[in-house]
């Protein structure tokens, strides 16, 4: 977003403050089922942190009423970018009709100044970046997997796996358990043998230039393999190279699709799912994955395909779905407050009474995790496959 | 306030409230400086987020004692000039916190805090199957209890068969200048319940319904509950003549079945090029029920609108059935700035009102070519005048033409006042044109009121200019 563009994007605001609040269910405002809207506005208590308070202060800073001081550079980064306040911002239309007002990206483009600028940034961020540089993953870990001998096999095939990095260095259940489905229902999906951060996280903190690297990296160690499709459990890599690669004119020569796009898809995974005790399931919408891709229905859909799996929805789900506090960087730079914000939802997916909480994004598990079980989708399908 | 004094009051004020619910910090406070008005920011010089009536009234007591400017706030989506440091400066009180909801046992009353948002206080009835009737403003999602009756806000949806939020009132919790908190109506005795407004003397209540901040702060309101209806109908007849238009309208506000009655002028079909068969306008009718007799409610309705015309559209009732927002933002776009002029008039002068805008827009149709405003208005039914409005949607963020529409804003406004129209809100937007049509007697009255509840002019200072000290 240029200068011209991000002062037409302010503009677009009317200030009714439904980035806040938006309690559903009367009159004919019922379909909006959920309450407040903004996770760290409710952590943190001041109208600053919503989309309102945000967009007056980049105005003020733009039209230099106030310089981009520490606390003004915390505002921009405490904000997961979960899209909630797009999804009920009501300029240029009612909540649900998509807005012209880019919250995400208004936030992104004061990211990206504050870097621009040579001003400080959390400890945590610069931290992601030189462990990127070093090793490319964002822990700074040796490069390893847990050996996935089914996936390694395939290493030829044209459907290839992205694990990621919270896949492959704590969340590596979550290969595990592909590695297993893909052997059981004989699918032609392979891994590389090694990998590089996908950049997302570097994007989304406004670090562009060391996301550029990494992603011309990326471009080429991809495309030299030659596969057709990439398939990620990460919405967050999903997204990335889905929308980000592109945008940034790296030009990637297969598809990418989100692991549910691709389950919900197989007509034969149902032959493979065996009958079960009934149980109760609930499922977390990761925001990159829904609000942002609006990939909402594949997953309920292999959930439902697996028999006996009874799925009740929290209040909040869907586009009305609370964050897990993980996003952007949140977790990293503001672990008290993304730590918080992951109670929140918490607290709401039990609330279902469920046998299990589902999601479909390593980074969710990982947040959501901190309080009791949450199994990735393709573990509930390991668990019920014959 | 001078840097020092800000600092030692914040110190001070820190110990009431806990440091994570107060800030002086510039980029904290940006967030404060503006409601959804078309007004320009102004940045006050502290936040403060108070918890409890206890500590409003501490926090008084000292900006009393200081003389400093305190500015209660709720959602500022005010489209008037309300909710925030309107001179700039000063406190700025950010009553969100404070957001629990009551119900009466006996499901017939509800006692909530100021901060609470009007669709979260829906949300909690709803769970019991109750409603105070009319839901609240437009802006319900973020606009507050404490802001909405402070404005005396109003209510489309519900008012043909309930009336106005402010009507539902039984009693109110005050915090005045001094610090000291009072309770309206009956529980003015501390023995009796927030349960009747017309007892123990003066309806107090009234005072600072629509007082705008400027007399103290509204903490808690108690309302009178209904049950809500389980059955509703929707109509959206257009008319030959605004006449037949309004007619309608009048006969059907009458059976007292209808719970929202909107009638558009004829310009605004045109605009939106969804019917150009609607000469005389149109309505937006809503009938309310139960099962047991929406179908008479229904054939009476259709036995009224049939008298007058035979065209109906399909234009309105999916919106308000909740089932197709697309539609809804056809006609109800906005784009960053907006202004609304609204105002009661009796049923009868209806049709002239609509006659006069339809003048003024012919009148200043050079101008308004000039800028990208666009006209958008007609009336909302209550249960015995009819609230008009005048949308004027900006579309454009050019300075001059900006200008220029704030120009046809001033111009209408003194048109239509000078009509008759007594607006419910009036904000600092509008609050010149409004003081300085009433009677000097009544003025005077409020600056009295003023002085004695607030001698020090501590209470949101640039509200109204009437009321500043030196003028009251």
């Amino acid at each position: 977003m240029n200068d011209t563009e991000l002062r037409k994007q302010l503009e677009l605001c009317m200030g009714c403050g439904y980035c806040r609040d938006a309690y559903g269910d009367e009159g004919w405002l019922e379909s909006l089922k959920t309450k407040h809207v903004c996770p760290v506005r409710e952590i943190l208590g001041f109208d600053s942190y919503t989309a309102k308070g945000r967009i007056l202060l980049g105005k003020a800073i733009l039209e230099e009423e106030i310089p981009m001081t520490p606390t003004a550079r915390s505002i921009f980064y405490q904000c997961t970018l979960c899209g909630n306040c797009e999804a009920h911002c009501i300029s240029r239309g009612l909540p649900f009709v998509p807005s012209d007002l880019k919250v995400r990206e208004i936030i992104r483009y004061f990211r990206e100044k504050i870097i621009e600028d040579g001003l400080e940034i959390p400890k945590a961020y610069q931290r992601i970046a030189f462990n990127l540089k070093q090793t490319g993953n964002v822990f700074g870990e040796r490069q390893k997997r847990p050996r996935m001998p089914y996936l390694e096999e395939n290493k030829d095939a044209s459907i290839m796996y992205f694990a990621g990095c919270m896949v492959s260095y704590r969340e590596s259940q979550v290969l595990e358990a592909l590695n297993n489905v893909c052997k059981k229902l004989n699918l032609k999906i392979g891994i590389l043998p090694e990998e590089l951060c996908c950049g997302n996280v570097l994007l989304r903190t406004g670090q562009i230039e060391v996301a550029k690297s990494l992603m011309e990296s990326n471009k080429n160690h991809l495309n030299e393999a030659g596969f057709k499709i990439l398939v990620t459990s990460c919405p967050g890599c999903f997204s990335a190279l889905k929308n980000e690669y592109p945008k940034y004119e790296f030009k990637l020569n297969f598809e990418v699709q989100h692991i549910t796009e691709y389950f919900s898809n197989l007509p034969q995974l149902k032959d493979f799912l065996k009958n079960s005790k009934p149980i109760k399931v609930t499922y977390h919408d990761p925001c990159e994955l829904g609000r942002l891709n609006k990939i909402f229905l594949q997953p309920r859909k292999i959930l439902q395909t697996i028999p006996n799996v009874q799925l009740i929805e929290p209040f909040r789900s869907q586009l009305n779905a609370w964050c897990c506090g993980a996003g952007a960087g949140v977790q990293a730079a503001y672990p008290d407050l993304s730590k918080k914000i992951a109670f929140d939802r918490y607290k709401e997916l039990k609330d279902t009474a469920p046998d299990c909480i589902i999601t479909a994004c390593p980074n969710c598990v990982h947040s959501l995790s901190q309080f009791g079980q949450i199994m990735d989708i393709i573990e509930i399908i390991e668990r019920y496959i014959i | 306030m001078i840097l020092t004094q800000i600092e030692d009051t914040y110190h001070i004020l820190k110990e009431i409230v806990g440091v994570d619910n107060i800030s002086i910090d510039p980029a904290i406070l940006w967030a404060y400086s503006k409601d959804s008005s078309i007004l320009e920011p102004k940045l006050p010089e502290m936040v403060i987020r108070p918890g409890s009536v206890e500590e409003i009234s501490n926090i008084l007591k000292i900006a009393n004692e200081k003389k400093i400017p305190i500015i209660p706030s709720g959602g500022r989506s005010s489209l008037c000039g309300a909710g925030y440091s309107l001179k700039g400066g000063g406190i700025i009180l950010d009553l969100t916190r404070m957001t629990t909801v009551n119900i009466t046992e006996d499901g017939l009353n509800v006692e909530v805090e100021a901060g609470c948002t009007f669709s979260k206080l829906g949300f909690e009835l709803k769970k019991q199957n109750l409603t105070i009737g009319p839901p609240g403003p437009f802006s319900a999602f973020s606009a507050t209890i404490g802001g909405g009756l402070s404005v005396n806000t109003y209510s489309n949806y519900g008012a043909n068969l309930y009336g106005v939020p402010s009507e539902k009132i039984l009693s109110l919790e005050v915090v005045l200048p001094s610090g000291q908190i009072i309770q309206t109506g009956s529980a003015a005795n501390p023995n009796a319940k927030p349960i009747f407004r017309y007892c123990n003397g003066p309806d107090f209540a009234g005072l600072f319904l629509g007082s705008h901040g400027t007399l103290g702060i509204i903490t808690k309101a108690s309302f009178r509950v209904e049950n809500r209806h389980s059955e509703e109908a929707h109509y959206d007849p257009v008319f030959d003549t605004i006449e037949s238009c309004t007619q309608c309208a009048i006969e059907l506000t009458k059976t007292r079945y209808t719970g929202m009655i909107m009638q558009f002028a004829p310009i605004f079909y045109k605009q939106s090029g969804l019917d150009i068969r609607a000469k005389g306008g149109g309505l937006l009718v809503n009938v309310f029920g139960e099962p047991q007799n929406i179908e008479y409610r229904k054939q009476t309705i259709e036995k009224i609108i049939s008298k007058y015309t035979d065209m109906t559209t399909d234009t309105f009732a999916p919106i308000f059935n909740a089932k197709d927002y697309q539609k809804y933002r056809a006609w109800c776009c906005v784009n960053g700035r907006w202004a609304e002029i609204a105002g009661f008039l009796p049923f009868s002068q209806v049709t002239d009102y609509v006659k006069k805008v339809e003048e003024f827009m012919h009148k200043n149709k050079d101008l308004i070519n000039k800028t990208s405003l666009i006209p958008q208005f007609g009336a909302i039914y209550t249960l015995n005048c009819v609230n008009i409005f005048v949308l004027l949607l900006v579309y454009d963020i050019d300075e001059e033409h900006f200008e220029a529409s704030r120009l046809l804003v001033k111009n209408l406004t003194d048109d239509l006042l000078d009509f008759g129209i007594s607006p419910y809100w009036i904000g600092k937007a509008y609050s010149r044109a409004v003081f300085s049509r009433l009677r000097p007697e009544y003025v005077q009255l409020y600056q009295m009121i003023k002085k004695l509840l607030d001698p020090n002019g501590i209470m949101n200072p640039g509200m109204f200019e009437i009321l500043e000290v030196g003028k009251a």
